[in-house]
Formats: structure tokens, C-alpha cells, sequence
């Protein structure tokens, strides 16, 4: 009698070890970013009013923040929920929660074709390895709110530092080249992206054979991703190219 | 009796199951960063042999490797280079160029520094170092062993304008960041050399010191 209550039992035991048929388990969040950033000293005249943001611009170059922080005169920020990991401490950091990316990368103004979007504007030619590709950018930059209301302003207020890495969502992996030409300096650039959200680090080599640009997807391994050296806006095309 | 502890013991199986669903971690599934020191250059062409040297300011080379054709990165852990012999140690900012001017006196002026310059040339003489010609990548970055840290600035006149430099070095063997830009509407490249965590290090086809 026994025997015959337990033997049904022992039988189900795996089953119990597959606990997803009792209680099933929610998918995974998708993963959120925390970024930070190095900032220079903040000129007397953006103290009190710096504020850091994350933004992306549509076909018509408008711009949206993601997220924004105000920039403390030095010191870590104070920031809202999620709280930090505790290894960040010391910097300067932004978080950008999974379920935001996924909404971005689902917006199709956000989510643009290489010509449409990061290479609009540049006169490219002789672009290459683009075909269905789509990719959406997130500019990392430092602005002074003069007029406190915790929004940047394009027309009147300043941006005081920024990087020309971006973090950028792309449909699938690719590498691409163009030549471009940003208000009369010319320059080539080509770059590699992997699928999915990722640090995006840019580089720019100058000398006799003219500007160099790349763009490339750190690796997920790379001890520098998501941290961000900021320095005063440059132009990203020849900022390191050797003047006559 | 008996049924009924079999029946606990099942009950516990079956918590533990499901217990041990790993958690998600916060922050997204990010691989542990590497903590090795990396060289990454565009892919080694065949051909002649091909070396990553280390060299010091005299031009004695410290470390000297052969990378295969189609490598695009090796792994040299600069952590593990040794003590550099007293004799080799110098001054902070004795690797300023002529025609510098020191901005801001190394602090404390007591450290001392080796650093050494990674080039990969192409021995097309087969003489086992580098020549006229044979330069294929470098660096502007610097393999730097500082005996105490150690901040220090200078500036140096650069075609018609200027380069500040700020170096910001820690202690032991680090990655000396080369980091320069020309701020817009200036004629000032800033240029900042910074000992860092990563040691990542890009090589490169030739550049003049004010590029990547």
C-alpha cells in the first residue's frame, strides 16, 4: 500500500525538477544600460545649471532626451530609481532601463536606414555594406540649462562637453565604409556594429593621407565599455587633423 | 510514517527546483571585463616577418614578438614586464620634447618613470629591428612604469598653434592613454596622457602626435 502511494510520486519527481510546469518562470528584462562619464572641470559659467542627458534626433534633426541628470559641481549625482550598483561611485553615470530601449528600437523615426540617418548630411558616396541595415543613435552630451527648466533648449543654450562615441541599436551586424565630407572637410569613414545595443567608440586618424574616421563596436568584454571620457564639442571629422 | 517523509523530501526537491532559477542581473548580461592587456592592429599582412617591439627612449627594446600573418591581436600582459632596472629610470617629464615648456612641475618631483613606445614594423632586411621604412602600426599610447603617481603639464608649439599636454600617471606598469583633440573655434590641441584601467591598446598606421 505504501509501495503503491510513493511509486506514482517517484515518478513525478523529474517532472517537479521542471518546476516551469508548476510555476512558470517570466522571460528575462532586456538589459539596461548604466553608462559613465569623465567630465572636465564645468566652467563657472554652466555651475549649478549642467545637466547631462542622453538624446536622439529624428529625420528632421530634432532632438529628444532619454535621460537626463543635473550635473552636481563635482561628486558623484545623486540619481532616481534603480539605485547604482555599488561599483559605481565616483563618476558621473546615467541609466537607461531595458523596457525604454526596447521601445526605442521599435520606433521607427528612431530606427533609421545608414543613409537616412547617421550619415545624412555628410554628402556620403560610395557607401557600402549598408543594404537593410537599420541603426538608431544615442548622443551622450553635457549642456548649460541656463533657463532651469532641465530641458535642453537647442537655441539658446550651449552644449559644454560631449563625446563622438555614441551607443547605437542596430538590426543586425555589418561593417560599412562611405566617403563623406562634413562643411567642406573630407574624410572617409568606415566602421564595424554588432546586433543590438551596443558602445559604439569613435576614432579619427589624421595626417598626410587625410581624415580617418572608424566607428566600431567595443567588445563586450572591453573594460572601457559604457564609460565615456567627455571633452569639449569638436569636429568629429578632422578634430586631430594636422594644420598647416 | 514513511510515505510522509518521502513526501517532504519530494516537497523540498521541488523548492529547491525552483529556487535555483538563476536571477537576472542587474545591468543586462555583460561578460566580466577582461583584465588582460590587449594590442589590437589591422589584420598582419604575409610576406616578410612581422614584430611588436617594445621600445624605451634610448631605443633598446624591452619585449620583441613575431605576430603571424592575418593575427589582428595579441595578448602581452605589460603587468607582468618586471622592475625596470634603476639605471633606465628617469624624470617625469624627461620624455617632453625640446622646445617644451613645463606648465606644471611634475608633483611630487620625486617619481620616476620608464616608458616604452609599442611599434609593429616589417623586417624587410631581415635585420631583427626596425629600420627606415619598415614602420607598419604604432601608438601614441605609451606602456609607462611610474615609481609613484604623479600629475604634470607642458606645452609645446605645434605648426601655428599649441599643445598642451597633461599627464596623469599611476603607480607600476600602466596604459598611458593618448587622448588629444582641438576644441572648436580654438587653435589649442589638448592633449591629456592618462594612466587607465583598461589596457587596451589600438594599433595604428603612423599618425603625428596631435592625431589618434
Amino acid at each position: 500500500m505504501t509501495l503503491s502511494r510513493i511509486l506514482p510520486l517517484t515518478l513525478c519527481a523529474p517532472l517537479l525538477g521542471s518546476c516551469w510546469l508548476i510555476f512558470p518562470s517570466p522571460p528575462p528584462p532586456p538589459s539596461s544600460l548604466y553608462l559613465s562619464f569623465t567630465v572636465p572641470e564645468i566652467p563657472a559659467a554652466a555651475r549649478g545649471n549642467a545637466y547631462l542627458g542622453l538624446f536622439w534626433y529624428d529625420a528632421d534633426a530634432n532632438a529628444t532626451a532619454v535621460v537626463t541628470s543635473r550635473l552636481a559641481d563635482s561628486g558623484p549625482v545623486p540619481l532616481t530609481s534603480p539605485p547604482l550598483p555599488p561599483s559605481y561611485g565616483n563618476g558621473r553615470e546615467l541609466f537607461v532601463s531595458g523596457y525604454a530601449l526596447q521601445v526605442l528600437q521599435n520606433n521607427p523615426k528612431f530606427l533609421l536606414s545608414l543613409e537616412g540617418g547617421e550619415a545624412r548630411n555628410l554628402s556620403a558616396t560610395n557607401l557600402s555594406g549598408a543594404d537593410g541595415v537599420r541603426t538608431g543613435t544615442l548622443y551622450p552630451f553635457i549642456w548649460n540649462d541656463v533657463n532651469a527648466n532641465g530641458q535642453y533648449d537647442p537655441l539658446s543654450e550651449k552644449v559644454v562637453f560631449d563625446t563622438n562615441d555614441v551607443i547605437s541599436y542596430a538590426n543586425k551586424d555589418f561593417n560599412y565604409s562611405f566617403e563623406g565630407n562634413k562643411a567642406g572637410t573630407v574624410f572617409r569613414q568606415s566602421g564595424n556594429r554588432r546586433q543590438g545595443w551596443t558602445h559604439v567608440r569613435h576614432f579619427v586618424l589624421s595626417g598626410a593621407s587625410g581624415n580617418e574616421l572608424t566607428w566600431n563596436s567595443l567588445a563586450p568584454d572591453s573594460p572601457a565599455l559604457y564609460t565615456f571620457k567627455m571633452k569639449e564639442p569638436t569636429n568629429f571629422a578632422s578634430s586631430m587633423e594636422v594644420r598647416p | 510514517m514513511k510515505s510522509s517523509f518521502l513526501l517532504s523530501v519530494l516537497g523540498i526537491l521541488a523548492l529547491t527546483a525552483c529556487a535555483s532559477t538563476p536571477a537576472a542581473e542587474s545591468g543586462g548580461n555583460r561578460p566580466t571585463p577582461r583584465v588582460t592587456s590587449l594590442f589590437e592592429f589591422p589584420q598582419i599582412p604575409s610576406g616578410p616577418k612581422v614584430y611588436l617591439d617594445f621600445l624605451d627612449s634610448s631605443g633598446k627594446v624591452m619585449r620583441h614578438e613575431e605576430l603571424k600573418a592575418g593575427e589582428t591581436s595579441k595578448v602581452l600582459e605589460i603587468q607582468n614586464l618586471g622592475t625596470p632596472a634603476a639605471a633606465d629610470l628617469a624624470a617625469p617629464l624627461s620624455f617632453k620634447p625640446t622646445g617644451a615648456t613645463v606648465v606644471q612641475e611634475p608633483s611630487p618631483l620625486s617619481a620616476k618613470i620608464y616608458g616604452l613606445a609599442p611599434i609593429i614594423y616589417t623586417d624587410k632586411n631581415s635585420s631583427s629591428g626596425l629600420d627606415d621604412g619598415e614602420l607598419l602600426f604604432m601608438t601614441h599610447d605609451r606602456v609607462l612604469y611610474a615609481t609613484a603617481a604623479f600629475t604634470a603639464a607642458y606645452s609645446e608649439p605645434i605648426n601655428s598653434s599649441t599643445m598642451t599636454t597633461k599627464v596623469s600617471a599611476q603607480t607600476g606598469w600602466t596604459r598611458l592613454e593618448h587622448f588629444v583633440y582641438l576644441p572648436l573655434g580654438s587653435s589649442e590641441y589638448k592633449r591629456s596622457l592618462t594612466s587607465t584601467q583598461d589596457r587596451t591598446f589600438y594599433m595604428h598606421k603612423p599618425t603625428p602626435e596631435n592625431s589618434m
